[in-house]
């Protein structure tokens, strides 16, 4: 049901509110698990110095173990409410955002100010953290989507756009995000990201959009639901809303980072620009370097192949990842 | 660059390496800035939007720590619980570690050198317990350091040590012990079969059994009229049996002889006069003074036998108890004669195989000789020079020996 204005207005204020107030809250429960991790730590640290584990200690550690888990236990939930909170608020934005868009107002951003918001956007993608012994769903990370998937409106996709209809002249995977999806001609209407341009209206059929990642896979939990290095996928090139083609040189290590990517590139002597490092997105409010690739604008390789037919083979690039190091 | 989490416990591990698992916190003064702003202020201070872009990274930090904190320590619970199972791949952090520190290499070397060596002492305690050589130690000496460095990080692995240790016993070499065992099996057996002597039977038995079946026969005779007093019948039924025992009344055997002896006594030459009591008691008081009637019933017999009268084999007149005896004797003879032969069997394949014994590390010798002909052959070869005369011969005569003794083995 949509909201007015005000209403929304009013539905995000509680929420805030409530995150506040709940931070507070989960102050102490932080406090907990410090000290206990310490009170842990400190009990491995003399077991390591005894050299042996007697059964007195392994009957005490674990029950200081059992203690940890339930206190984390109850931290996740407390972590898992807020964050849930936070995703509310995002989609009753949204959602308002895209009603004011369907009665023809169009938020009109100068570019900066439009790459930052990507940026944003891409940091604040959810972060999927599982719990043991569960799958990250599809469209998590590098999980792809069902295969009879349709993109919501407003979900962000890569639309794959021909020389004839671009205004760049050119074959492109752009970045847009979804209008509609008409059910009985199977295409689906996006609208270039990149608002400067002047017909950004495109009627694609499904084969030509892919869409991107829903949430961000967790490096610590959900490793397997990364890119590998040496992957060769599409990467939203930095500074533009164009993607092209890159390979993996790192994946994150971090629920922070970023990945590591190079991508082809014909001026350089190999083919292929230098590999970026990634800096701590908040370190400090570091400028980002303007190479900076964000995991959410990634698309995957096999789609990329076949649409793409020139493509060579990972190991090729693999090879040159190798020799460049 | 990447080390937002605070790994203290891997790093302060200097001592012994259990392999604790990390606990991951997130540091509040490093990573957590725009958390703890909001701490700052009131609790119904709502928060803006962009707040909210910076605090939402950071919850998930915190929700990503938690998480991992809980699964490394349901891990580290179950490894605690499960002491004996190799669960290092269970533990990730552990496969972590050895990738990021070198020196966790050198540590692993330690504790693959611990190993083998509790493996080395528990393979010679075992085969000190089984009394046998360790010289044939070749089988699990020659595998355990293949399967410890193949898989360098599984300090717990010795598995494999201790399965060889306990088929040490059954495929070592044979020794003198073994056979000098064998031969005490042997005399053993002989033993067993040469049967239990029984004695004679006591005292005891023959007068507390002789009247106990006395009692029992007038037990069945009177018992239709005296089953209901019991206590009385014992007492009356024992002064009965030393009455008996006193009158002396004589056993099958001795009335068998007796009338034999006498004439056959017909109504005409023998009036009543026999039957008389004092007549009888006269007669019988003659008979030798033997305290039973059942020895001098033995007496008798061996008497008779002794003067062929009486054959010796149908002596069924043993009692169950000796009966049994003979049966459990003749079950003894027959097992200890099977074993015997089987350890007869056993003994002459022992001498067998410590002939080839003797052959084999004969030929031993022989391959090392040859082998290091052949190296000293290969160098020269090398430098493509001929080999001399004298190292050729020599080389032919030891494969001709080797020749030799295999045909002598297979004829073994």
């Amino acid at each position: 049901m949509p909201f007015t204005e005000e209403q929304a207005a009013a539905q995000v204020q509680d929420r805030l509110i409530s995150i506040a107030s709940t931070v507070h809250d989960y102050e102490t429960q932080r406090l907990k698990t410090e000290q206990q991790v310490e009170t842990i730590q400190k009990a491995h640290d003399k077991i390591n110095q005894e050299g042996r584990l007697t059964p007195y200690n392994q009957q005490k550690l674990m029950s200081l173990y059992m203690a940890s888990i339930n206190d984390a236990a109850a931290e996740e939930e407390t972590l898992r409410n807020m964050l849930i909170k936070i995703r509310e608020i995002r989609e009753i934005c949204n959602e308002r955002r895209l009603q004011v868009r369907s009665i023809g107002n169009r938020e009109s951003f100068h570019r900066g100010a439009m790459m930052l918001m990507l940026q944003t956007s891409a940091q604040t993608l959810p972060l999927y953290v599982g719990k043991p012994n569960t799958k990250p769903p599809p469209l998590c990370g590098a999980i792809p989507p069902d295969p009879n998937y349709i993109a919501k409106p407003g979900d962000m996709v890569a639309a794959f756009v021909k020389k004839t209809e671009s205004p760049t002249q050119e074959d492109n995977w752009m970045l847009a995000e979804v209008v509609l999806y008409n059910v009985i001609s199977k295409k689906y209407e996006v609208d270039d990201i990149d608002e400067e341009q002047q017909n950004c209206r495109f009627v694609l059929s499904r084969s030509r959009i892919v869409p991107l990642p829903l949430m961000r896979a967790n490096p610590e939990t959900d490793p397997d639901a990364l890119f590998p290095p040496g992957t060769l996928v599409m990467a939203l090139y930095p500074t533009t809303t164009c993607f092209y083609k890159a390979i993996v040189n790192q994946p994150p290590l971090s629920c922070l980072d970023d990945y590591e990517v190079v991508f082809e590139d014909n001026s350089c002597a190999n083919g292929y620009s230098i590999p970026y490092n990634v800096a701590q997105r908040y370190g400090g409010r570091v400028e980002k370097p303007k190479n900076e690739i964000s995991r959410k604008e990634y698309i995957y390789l096999v789609t990329c192949e076949k649409t793409l037919r020139q493509i060579k083979t990972s190991s090729d690039y693999g090879e040159l990842l190798v020799s460049k190091h | 660059m990447k080390d937002q989490r605070n790994m203290e416990s891997s790093e302060s591990q200097d001592e012994v390496d259990f392999g604790f698992p990390p606990l991951p916190v997130v540091d509040k003064d490093k990573h957590l800035q725009c958390y703890s702003s909001v701490l700052t202020r009131a609790e119904n201070d709502v928060l803006s939007m962009e707040e909210l872009d910076h605090l939402q990274p950071e919850l998930e930090m915190l929700l990503s720590a938690a998480v991992l904190r809980q699964q490394n320590l349901q891990s580290q619970i179950d490894v605690l619980s499960h002491p004996q199972d190799d669960l290092s791949q269970d533990r990730p952090w552990m496969q972590k570690k050895r990738k990021l520190n070198d020196n966790r290499v050198s540590k692993s070397m330690k504790d693959l050198l611990k190993a083998r060596d509790n493996a080395s002492k528990m393979s010679s305690i075992s085969s000190s317990e089984n009394e046998t050589d360790n010289s044939a130690d070749a089988v699990p000496e020659a595998t355990s350091p293949k399967s410890n460095t193949g898989k360098l990080a599984l300090p717990k692995n010795d598995t494999s040590n201790k399965f060889w240790a306990s088929i040490d016993s059954y495929c070592s070499n044979i020794t003198e012990d073994n056979i000098k065992e064998l031969e005490q099996l042997i005399s053993c057996c002989d033993n067993d079969m040469a049967g239990v002597k029984i004695p004679p039977v006591g005292r005891h038995y023959t007068e507390r059994w002789a009247e106990q079946e006395l009692a029992q026969e007038r037990n069945l005779n009177s018992g239709r009229h005296l089953s209901n007093s019991s206590d009385s019948d014992t007492v009356s039924l024992l002064k009965k049996a030393s009455n008996m025992c006193h009158d002396r009344s004589p056993g099958p055997l001795v009335q068998r002889l007796v009338s034999a002896l006498l004439e056959e006594p017909t109504r005409d030459s023998f009036p009543q006069k026999i039957s008389d009591d004092s007549e009888n008691s006269i007669f019988l008081g003659k008979i030798p003074l033997y305290h039973t009637t059942a020895c001098f019933e033995r007496r008798i017999r061996r008497e008779l036998e002794a003067a062929g009268y009486l054959d010796s084999k149908n002596k069924d007149e043993d009692d169950e108890i000796l009966v049994e005896i003979k049966k459990c004797e003749e079950e003894l003879k027959a097992v200890a004669s099977l074993n015997k032969e089987h350890l007869c069997r056993l003994l002459g394949q022992a001498k067998e195989e410590m002939e080839r014994q003797k052959v084999r590390s004969i030929m031993r010798e022989v391959d090392e000789k040859i082998i290091s002909i052949y190296k000293k052959a290969v160098t020269p070869k090398l430098k493509k020079k001929q080999l001399r005369e004298k190292k050729r011969r020599q080389a032919w005569k030891l494969l001709k020996e080797r020749e030799a003794l295999l045909s002598r083995l297979a004829t073994l």
